[in-house]
C-alpha cells in the first residue's frame, strides 16, 4: 500500500511504501467506512419501518411536524 | 625635497651620500612645531611625505597637491548591548540600532529613512507546503512540520476520489482511540448530526461526500495552538462538495485530538481509495 509524503522541511515529497503502523491506519479507516455504512442503513431501514407503522395509521411525518414532534 | 626612493639595506662600508640621506633617511615622518614650520621647511614636499604637527597633534601627508590629515578615527563603535546593529544614518553616520524583543521583525520606519524593529503582522498566512493530491495513494502525509508558527490551517482544494469513500486525519501518527468530534452535514435536503468519541482518526467528511466525478470539493482544516506541548488539540474542518447539479454538501466537524500532549509535526489525511485530483496547501498562520 503506498503512502504520498511530502517532507515540509525537506519539501520532498515521495510515494513510497506504509509502514506498519500506517497500514494500520488505514486499516482503521476502511473499518470505519464499513461501520459507517452500516449505521447509514440501520438508520435507513429504521427510518422505513418508522413511515410504514404512520402510514398504517394514516399519518405522515408531516402530521409529526404539526404536533410539534 | 627629494622623492622618496622606498628602501635600502646598508652594508658594511657603503658610502652614505646627500641622495640616500634625502630619498631613504628623510622619508620618516618629520615632526614640526605647526604647519608653517613645516610649509616653511619642506619647500617642494613630494606625493607620500608625512610630517606630524605638534600644535593639532595631527600627521599630515602630500597627496602631490597638497597637505592632508591623516584620518586615523575610523568608524566610531556606536554598539553597546549585545544584539545591536549598525546602520547608517544620515551623512552615512554609524548608528546603532538596539536589538527588538522577541518574535519581531526588521522593517523600514514610515518616513522610509532607517530600518526598526516591529512586531510581526498578526494573521499572516505562509505556505508551508503544497502539491497536488496522489492519484497513485489514498493517504497524504504532510511530515516535519515547522513549530514555528500559532495556527495550521490545511486547504484541500477542487478534490475528488476514485470511489465514494470519507476523509479522516491523524495527528504525529497516533492510531489510538484518542480523537472525538462533533458533526452537522447537510445533503441534498437532509441534515444529520452525530457525536463520537473513541476513535482512531478524526472524520474529516461524511460518507456522502466526495462522489466520484468533478473535482469541485473543498476541505478546509484549522489547528490552532497545535504546537503547544501542554494540552491537546482542537481540529475544525468545514467541506463543501458539489458534483454537477445533483449532489450537494456542506459538513462541519469540530474535533478533539486527546493524545499524547506534544507540538503536531505529523499529519495524515487519509481517504478509502486513491485521490483522483486536486490540489492540497498546507499553511503556518500567524
Amino acid at each position: 500500500m503506498k503512502i504520498y509524503e511530502h517532507n515540509t522541511q525537506t519539501d520532498v515529497a515521495e510515494l513510497r511504501e506504509m509502514t506498519g503502523e500506517e497500514l494500520i491506519q488505514w486499516q482503521n479507516h476502511q473499518d470505519d467506512e464499513v461501520r459507517i455504512a452500516a449505521e447509514k442503513t440501520e438508520l435507513e431501514e429504521a427510518k422505513k419501518a418508522a413511515e410504514a407503522k404512520l402510514a398504517a395509521l394514516g399519518l405522515t411525518t408531516d402530521d409529526l411536524k404539526a404536533l410539534g414532534l | 625635497m627629494a622623492a622618496g626612493q622606498g628602501f635600502k639595506t646598508f652594508a658594511t662600508g657603503d658610502v652614505l651620500s646627500a641622495a640616500d640621506v634625502n630619498g631613504y633617511l628623510m622619508q620618516g615622518v618629520l615632526v614640526f612645531a605647526d604647519s608653517a614650520e613645516r610649509d616653511a621647511e619642506i619647500t617642494s614636499p613630494e606625493e607620500g611625505q608625512f610630517a606630524y604637527l605638534k600644535d593639532t597633534n595631527v600627521t599630515t601627508y602630500y597627496t602631490g597637491s597638497a597637505w592632508a590629515n591623516l584620518d586615523t578615527t575610523g568608524m566610531t563603535n556606536p554598539m553597546t548591548t549585545t544584539g545591536d546593529v549598525i546602520y547608517s544614518s544620515s551623512g552615512s553616520t554609524p548608528a546603532r540600532l538596539g536589538i527588538g524583543t522577541a518574535g519581531q521583525v526588521l522593517q523600514v520606519n514610515s518616513g522610509a529613512t532607517a530600518p526598526e524593529w516591529a512586531t510581526a503582522v498578526s494573521g499572516a498566512f505562509t505556505s508551508i507546503a503544497s502539491g497536488s493530491l496522489p492519484t497513485g495513494s489514498g493517504t497524504l502525509t504532510l511530515s516535519s512540520i515547522s513549530g514555528s508558527y500559532k495556527n495550521l490551517r490545511l486547504v484541500l482544494n477542487g478534490w475528488n476520489g476514485s470511489g465514494n469513500n470519507i476523509l479522516s486525519m491523524t495527528m504525529n501518527n497516533d492510531t489510538t482511540a484518542v480523537y472525538g468530534y462533533n458533526s452537522v452535514w447537510y445533503v441534498n435536503g437532509s441534515a444529520s448530526t452525530g457525536s463520537n468519541v473513541g476513535q482512531s482518526s478524526i472524520r474529516l467528511t461524511a460518507d456522502e461526500a466526495a462522489k466520484s466525478g468533478d473535482n469541485k470539493n473543498i476541505t478546509v482544516i484549522d489547528i490552532p495552538n497545535y504546537a503547544t506541548a501542554a494540552t491537546g488539540k482542537l481540529i475544525q474542518i468545514l467541506s463543501g462538495f458539489l458534483q454537477s447539479t445533483t449532489v450537494r454538501a456542506l459538513m462541519t466537524y469540530n474535533g478533539y485530538y486527546y493524545g499524547a500532549n506534544a507540538a503536531v509535526d505529523r499529519l495524515d489525511v487519509t481517504y478509502g481509495s486513491n485521490y483522483a485530483g486536486g490540489t492540497y496547501i498546507l499553511y503556518g498562520v500567524n
